[in-house]
């Protein structure tokens, strides 16, 4: 029978990715002082399932790893060792070299660094010193179900450094069990012939040969054991007396059975039956057809469906996702059965047909706009009715794609805890709101604004501990992460207690790079500075932050996202960097305007109000383009049918409308000829079809059923710019 | 009818790949995601032959042997511990809260059928 | 997708394929009925801004915004008129559906490979490039189109281009 074990592959890379980051969370969490056994406990068990797992589904590289790992982290958990720094340290790098490796498995590729072997060797000597009391390591010897291979290769195999690879090799084996160098005197004094006794399997031998030469050129063959009662296979095994089944120990190739246990009855039976089978098996093939009635033969499992693959070859792809997988939750307590995997794709299917009901309902209502309420109150009953069920629907089924942000909060610990003690500074991390849930599509690419943002607030916000204490600071600084929902929005805040910005810096640097400012900037005008391309406020450059790219990066990455950054930031006391993001990418909350005779959404967020503009309130300043007068400023006027080329008749200015918005790049007034109504749109995007459109971010599906454009304010503001 | 076996396993790919390799041989297959599942499952149906881990969440496996023998219905049904520890001090302890037999990980689904079929048929 | 229609050749010369033959001025086009999803007629479209002028804006087919390209503006057959006759072929070139707008649809036909000769350079409106060849059906010559490469070209504006070469 063949499994195609492929097919669990992708369970296994979720499942070991679930336990890696848990293992990371704990690692940070742990008390170095007072260790909770139960936190030592649940660590090594998160080592010890990828290890399992890696083992059975063939990814022996990772299964190396796992195994050095668990090593330290059993002798740990058993009080053998006291945890230390350097152990933390060493099982954080671990766990990224795991990743490493199980990601390229994922790509069906290997993952191959020399620093494998430097962290395995660290991990060992991490296990073997340090030791309280000096305990044996459990016997090397051979564990049970153990064989034993001769391994003969050239002597010169390893090429030119071939003493220490040598050492290095051996060192590898021993890692699989009893390693005897240089056996046996029977073989040409060029090669060597070693003996390693191990319960791996074959491949696994043949691996790590293969990380020094070509294992082809190694002979490794399988030496008969002697005296032990192991047989290979052990199917001659139940030719003993019949009662003999029940009481004996049955000892097979890593597999075992106790003598006189419960459940011993069953298994003699099964042997005695399958006896009796076997002698009515011979039995049946020399006498008549009909006879295996009495007693079905020994059947081979049916068929698999699957088709054979190489069981075990780490190079295969895990098939597709698209499966239902029982699967405890990904959070600390395993809720049994409780929830269900389900594909991203199988939900966002579920979330375009719910947004298809919506676009029916809207038309539906739309036609009933004719009716006369009064004679057809059970349709307009009816179509209330519709909305509100779909509305839920829709709510419920958007709630599927929510995840709490702690997804993408929790990687922070081990990124503040890296990057302070790379800059040699001490600083900890505080999450707030890691309950907060927002669409799973969102927390993917929110993860990298943030990860640049927290490492910047490090490396050029909080001051160095020599410096706070001159300040009167406290000697360690504090990073803040917090999430919250307002007012239909996620907020979130990455804040430090540092310096603060620079604000004579920041003129004198935009002064120096012709950075257009406007007359007396205000204090907020002067932060977005550190959002222009190649703007790095850190007298030096750092490997931490970079050169300065990255932080227009971030803005541009929130901007994908419909989302806005904003900077608050006081000299001496730190800064805080607010993001607003959508609660999702799939619906929006917004406001049909009409321009001639299109008609396109504004989303609702960006609106602060709109006006009728009297005679004289926009004009047009040199080299500013066209403006508004609005209370205290002027506003860039964001001619929409100017930016779209739409034909349109001379109209005065009086006629039209203008909205004034908020966006990334300042504050805006567009014109627009009439606002149509406040709807609820689900967004499609061009780009499945199309290709992206300056100052569109997508697409809608109005009640009529025709496609309205949804407004892109930061793009169509910097168009405007562009076409005065 | 077919036999039924509970596999006991906080590990989804193991399980999975465990549960189809013996629904494929025609064995009918539940899962528990850990000692406490296992239990709470083993009681409320009555297996033919359990599978389980021994490092897990909440119940580890030497725990649930012991509870499961104390249970009228599973005092001679096999289990197996399926383990990435063969050494001797875990196999004594399984034996002691009355485990029938181990079994080693890693193992290839071809082992892990010959076992089922030795132990249940 | 149909992988195989990508390359012609490796067709085998036993099977025949079938195509979707259509006019565009006085020329006889023939496409693979693989890429051909739906044929329909011209509904109102919504305009896209700063779009080249043969791409008449998008529509909402159950759901899915599809552009609507119109061959007769690309090609400048002349005189362009929308009524109840106009003809949209609804295309899906390897997951991208896009809507073209054609003089006529005029029938499907079976051809074997070897029915389809090489093209040689002749004045059709449209660039040899994207001409997998000529077949002859009675007395009829067809243009034998390459619309998946024709629709992912640049001229056509359907795809960003820096993200078509990296696909």
């Amino acid at each position: 029978m063949t499994i195609d074990m492929t097919r669990f592959y992708q369970v296994f890379f979720d499942e070991a990715g679930e336990h890696l980051a848990e293992m990371e969370t704990l690692l940070l969490e742990l008390d170095i002082e007072a260790p909770d056994p139960e936190v030592l406990n649940a660590i090594f068990r998160a080592a010890h399932s990828i290890k399992g797992g890696a083992g059975t589904f063939g990814f022996h590289d990772v299964a190396r790893v796992t195994h050095i790992l668990e090593t330290l982290l059993d002798r740990l958990r058993k009080h053998e060792l006291a945890p230390t720094v350097e152990m933390i340290d060493a099982t954080l790098q671990a766990g990224d070299l795991l990743k490493a490796q199980l990601a390229a498995h994922q790509r069906g590729e290997e993952f191959e660094d020399p620093q494998i072997a430097e962290v395995c060797a660290r991990l060992e000597q991490l296990s073997q010193g340090g030791a309280l009391e000096t305990v044996p390591e459990p016997p090397a010897g051979p564990a049970d179900p153990c064989a034993c291979w001769r391994l003969v290769f050239a002597a010169d195999l390893l090429g030119a450094s071939g003493d220490e690879r040598e050492a290095g090799l051996a060192a590898a084996l021993a890692e699989l069990g009893e390693l005897e160098r240089n056996v046996s005197a029977d073989v040409p004094s060029d090669r060597l012939a070693w003996r390693l006794c191990t319960e791996v399997e074959r491949e696994a031998i043949v691996e790590i040969f293969d990380f020094l030469c070509d294992p082809e050129e190694v002979e490794i063959t399988r030496e008969e054991q002697t005296g032990g009662g192991e047989e290979e296979d052990g199917f001659g095994f139940f030719e003993g007396a019949p009662g003999s089944d029940r009481g004996a120990n049955q000892e097979l190739d890593g597999f075992g059975l106790f003598g006189g246990s419960p459940g011993m009855d069953q298994v003699a039976e099964t042997a005695e039956r399958e006896r009796d089978e076997q002698q009515q098996g011979f039995g049946f093939f020399e006498t008549a057809p009909g006879a295996p009635e009495a007693a079905p033969p020994v059947e081979e499992p049916a068929t698999p469906r699957s088709p054979p693959a190489a069981e075990g070859g780490a190079g295969s792809r895990p098939p597709a996702g698209g499966r239902r997988q029982p699967q405890p939750a990904p959070g600390r307590q395993p809720q049994g059965e409780s929830s269900i995997r389900v594909s991203v794709e199988k939900v966002d299917q579920l979330i375009n047909l719910v947004g298809e009901l919506v676009i029916t309902h809207a038309m539906l209502a739309e036609s009933a706009t004719a009716l006369d309420p009064v004679a057809q109150e059970r349709i307009f009953d009816g179509l209330a009715n519709l909305e509100r069920n779909s509305r839920d629907l829709q709510q419920a089924v958007m709630s599927i794609r929510m995840m709490p942000i702690s997804f993408v909060f929790n990687r922070f610990p081990r990124v503040v805890r890296d990057t302070a003690s790379a800059l040699g500074k001490k600083v900890t991390l505080k999450l707030i709101g890691e309950d907060t849930e927002l669409d799973k599509g969102l927390i993917e690419r929110l993860a990298d604004p943030l990860n640049h943002l927290v490492r910047n607030s490090i490396d050029h916000g909080i001051e160095t501990a020599q410096q706070r204490i001159e300040q009167g600071k406290p000697e360690t600084g504090e990073i803040v992460l917090a999430a919250s929902h307002r007012g239909g929005n996620v907020v979130v805040e990455v804040s430090d207690d540092g310096a603060g910005l620079d604000r004579e810096r920041l003129l004198a640097k935009a002064a120096e790079r012709g950075v257009a400012l406007p007359d007396n900037p205000t204090d907020k005008e002067v932060w977005q500075l550190i959002f222009a391309p190649g703007f790095s406020t850190a007298k030096a450059v750092t490997d931490i932050s970079g050169r300065g790219v990255g932080m227009d990066v971030v803005r541009r990455n929130i901007e994908a996202m419909n989302g806005r950054v904003e900077i608050d930031s006081e000299p001496g006391r730190g800064t805080r960097i607010t993001i607003r993001l959508p609660l999702t990418l799939a619906i929006l909350d917004g406001m049909s305007v009409r321009v001639c005779n299109e008609t396109f959404i504004l989303p609702l967020t960006v609106i602060r109000e709109s006006i009728r503009p009297q005679a004289g309130q926009c004009k047009t300043l040199a080299g500013k383009g066209k403006v508004v007068h609005v209370g205290e400023e002027y506003l860039p006027l964001v001619a929409l049918h100017q930016i779209f080329g739409l034909s349109r008749q001379q109209v005065a200015a009086e006629e039209t409308i203008l909205v004034i918005i908020e966006s990334n790049e300042g504050r805006a007034a567009l014109q627009v000829d009439e606002l149509l109504a406040q709807h609820q749109v689900v967004i499609k995007s061009l780009e499945t079809n199309y290709r992206k459109v300056e100052g569109i971010s997508g697409a809608t599906i109005m009640g009529d059923g025709r496609v309205a454009m949804i407004l892109d304010v930061d793009a169509l503001v910097r168009l405007s710019r562009k076409t005065p | 009818m077919a036999k039924t076996i509970l596999t006991v396993d906080d590990s989804a790919s193991i399980r999975q790949m465990v549960s189809f390799t013996l629904k494929e041989a025609g064995y009918s297959v539940t899962e528990a995601v850990d000692g406490q599942d296992g239990l709470d499952k083993a009681r409320a149906s009555r297996f033919d032959l359990i599978f389980t881990d021994q490092n897990m969440p909440r119940m580890d496996g030497v725990t649930l042997i012991k509870q499961l023998r104390a249970l009228p219905n599973y005092r001679s049904v096999p289990i197996l511990m399926l383990t990435t520890e063969s050494g001797d001090a875990m196999k004594s302890q399984g034996r002691a809260a009355g485990a029938t037999g181990w079994l080693v990980k890693p193992f290839d689904p071809k082992k892990l059928l010959e076992v089922v079929r030795k132990v249940i048929g | 997708m149909n992988e195989d229609s990508q390359d012609s050749t490796t067709v085998n010369s036993e099977d025949s394929r079938e195509y979707l033959t259509f006019t565009l001025g006085d020329e006889e086009y023939g496409i693979d009925i693989l890429n051909v999803q739906e044929i329909r007629g011209y509904d109102t479209v919504t305009k896209i801004a700063n779009s080249p002028h043969f791409i008449k804006g998008v529509i909402n087919m159950r759901g899915v915004i599809v552009p609507i390209i119109d061959m007769r503006l690309k090609f400048e057959l002349g005189e362009v008129e929308y009524n109840q006759f106009t003809v949209v072929i609804i295309l899906n070139i390897t997951g991208r559906v896009v809507g073209m707008v054609v003089d006529g649809v005029s029938d499907v036909i079976a051809l074997h490979h070897e029915q389809i000769r090489s093209a040689p350079e002749f004045g059709a409106v449209l660039d040899t490039a994207y001409i997998d060849g000529l077949a002859t059906l009675e007395e009829r010559m067809v243009i034998m189109v390459n619309i998946e490469r024709l629709m992912n070209s640049e001229e056509m504006g359907l795809v960003d281009q820096a993200r078509a070469s990296a696909e």
